[in-house]
């Protein structure tokens, strides 16, 4: 941190990390249509089957799908909340710093 | 010779929807194999080092990873329903035309001796039309359900995505046994879901580095499903959603501190490691107001039938087949309309209400 005695500052830039968060919120976004689409083609396929057996495992597969693409939606999710989290937790403990350094805290 | 069945089903409306899934199954792998780079990306843009970002990129990895990895079984479904659709319409072709043979014999009045052989002939085709088709639908059962057990691998065990949802609140992780993803029949059958409970006091697993044993709980990411809850709403049944598991939903940020700057490690004093622990993905975990109804209430018997009939008038109505699914993996709440039970299905946009009071009133329609 320019201008603060012994305190070199983070090389991260939390503006980066905070941005990002839409790149990974677009992701889950997207994770979250195909996930629409497999599970409406997988039950509209179980609705004109005409078979039990098909039904059954395409309906089992619609559940499946539907398993395994929102724990992706949840982690997409959890990435782009971890972002700007993060930077805050840069950001944050930076101040911490500074005020300690200029002797404005007694910690 | 007497008139046969056809086999029912839509060869056409099946070949729409493979190309349906297999058009999925192209956006998966790209958003798949987009994955890590992107993280790669804002890592890079930030430059961002650090055990936290190496955890995160780790994620991103397993996570990009495993949504490809749906490519696979979802192509392979789209392939089998594609062939068993051709053998359903060859079944039907020659049981029609069996029946049109049939039909000319009567009208020829039994006597005419090529008319007959025409109509047996016909009558062999589609017998052996209807075999075929039969031994086509195991098949493409098995090869479903293989690739449906695939799709239930595609995040490996003990992985940073498995890992983390594991570590969610009981039924919010997806791949537990508490998750219900069973429930494969349609109304007026057994609807026998995957309802079991899953022990409260299983542990949760480790984060996986993202975040320290001493952080507060997981994010609660979303309301639990109907298949984690004791009980079902399927078939008349009770439904238990015991108050001390509602879900939680709102996020806030925790309070966090410093880690891993490059250049500020010399700058750091006593207290910092404490920060550390807590740093940056123990950032947000839940609390606010339930959204969901203290249970247990009783749910009245309704068929998906009917609830689609209520829809009468709405040709675009959900199907009875996606009244089930949102029955099987909807979320549920009695407070959002008075005397109705609400049970909501975000992925397909789906909504059935359950009339309390007058169970025939119930119905079912997109919101969204």
């Amino acid at each position: 941190v320019a201008g603060v005695s012994g305190v070199s500052g983070f090389t991260v830039k939390t503006s980066e990390l905070r941005s990002g968060t839409g790149d990974v919120t677009a992701m889950r976004d997207d994770c979250a249509a195909i996930a629409t689409d497999v599970i409406a083609a997988l039950i509209g396929m179980a609705g004109l089957a005409g078979h039990a057996s098909v039904e059954s495992a395409l309906s089992a597969a619609a559940g499946r799908g539907e398993g395994t693409y929102s724990g992706a939606v949840q982690v997409y999710q959890r990435i782009s909340s971890a972002l700007p989290a993060s930077a805050d937790a840069y950001d944050g403990a930076e101040q911490a710093i500074i005020a300690k350094t200029l002797g404005l805290s007694n910690p | 010779v007497s008139g046969l069945a056809a086999p029912g089903g839509d060869p056409d409306g099946l070949l729409h929807y493979a190309a349906k899934l297999d058009a999925a199954a192209a956006s998966a792998a790209g958003l798949g194999a987009g994955t890590r780079p992107v993280f790669v990306s804002i890592q890079s843009r930030a430059k961002w080092t650090g055990n936290a970002a190496s955890a995160g990129l780790a994620m991103s990895t397993d996570l990009g990873q495993g949504v490809a990895g749906t490519a696979g079984p979802l192509s392979r479904i789209s392939a089998a329903i594609r062939s068993y659709a051709a053998s359903l319409s060859d079944a039907q072709h020659k049981v029609n035309a069996c029946n049109l043979a049939a039909e000319d014999e009567v009208v020829a009045g039994f006597n005419d001796a090529g008319m007959a052989a025409v109509a047996q002939n016909a009558a062999g085709a589609a017998g052996s039309a209807v075999d075929a088709w039969q031994s086509a639908a195991e098949h493409t059962a098995a090869v479903i359900q293989d690739a449906t057990a695939e799709l239930g691998k595609v995040f490996p065990e003990g992985g940073p995505v498995r890992t983390y949802l594991a570590s969610l609140p009981a039924g919010m992780d997806p791949f537990s046994a508490a998750h219900g993803t069973n429930g494969t029949q349609i109304a007026g059958m057994s609807l026998a879901g995957d309802l079991g409970l899953q022990d409260a006091s299983d542990p949760p697993a480790p984060d996986l580095g993202l975040q320290d044993a001493s952080d507060p709980p997981a994010p609660d990411l979303g309301p639990r499903t109907v298949g984690s809850q004791p009980g079902a709403i399927i078939g008349g049944t009770l439904v238990n959603v015991p108050a001390d598991a509602l879900g939680l939903l709102s996020i806030r940020n925790a309070d966090s501190g410093q880690s891993e700057g490059d250049e500020g490690g010399d700058e750091e004093e006593e207290g910092d490691d404490e920060q550390e622990d807590n740093f940056p993905w123990s950032d947000a975990y839940h609390e606010g107001e339930p959204l969901w109804a203290e249970g247990p209430y009783e749910h009245p018997a309704v068929s998906n039938e009917e609830i689609t009939q209520n829809a009468a008038g709405n040709s675009s109505g959900p199907t009875e087949y996606e009244i089930q699914f949102t029955l099987d993996h909807g979320q549920i709440s009695t407070q959002e309309s008075p005397g109705y039970a609400r049970v909501s299905e975000e992925v397909l946009g789906v909504e059935v209400m359950i009339n309390e009071q007058n169970p025939q009133e119930s119905y079912a329609r997109y919101f969204s």
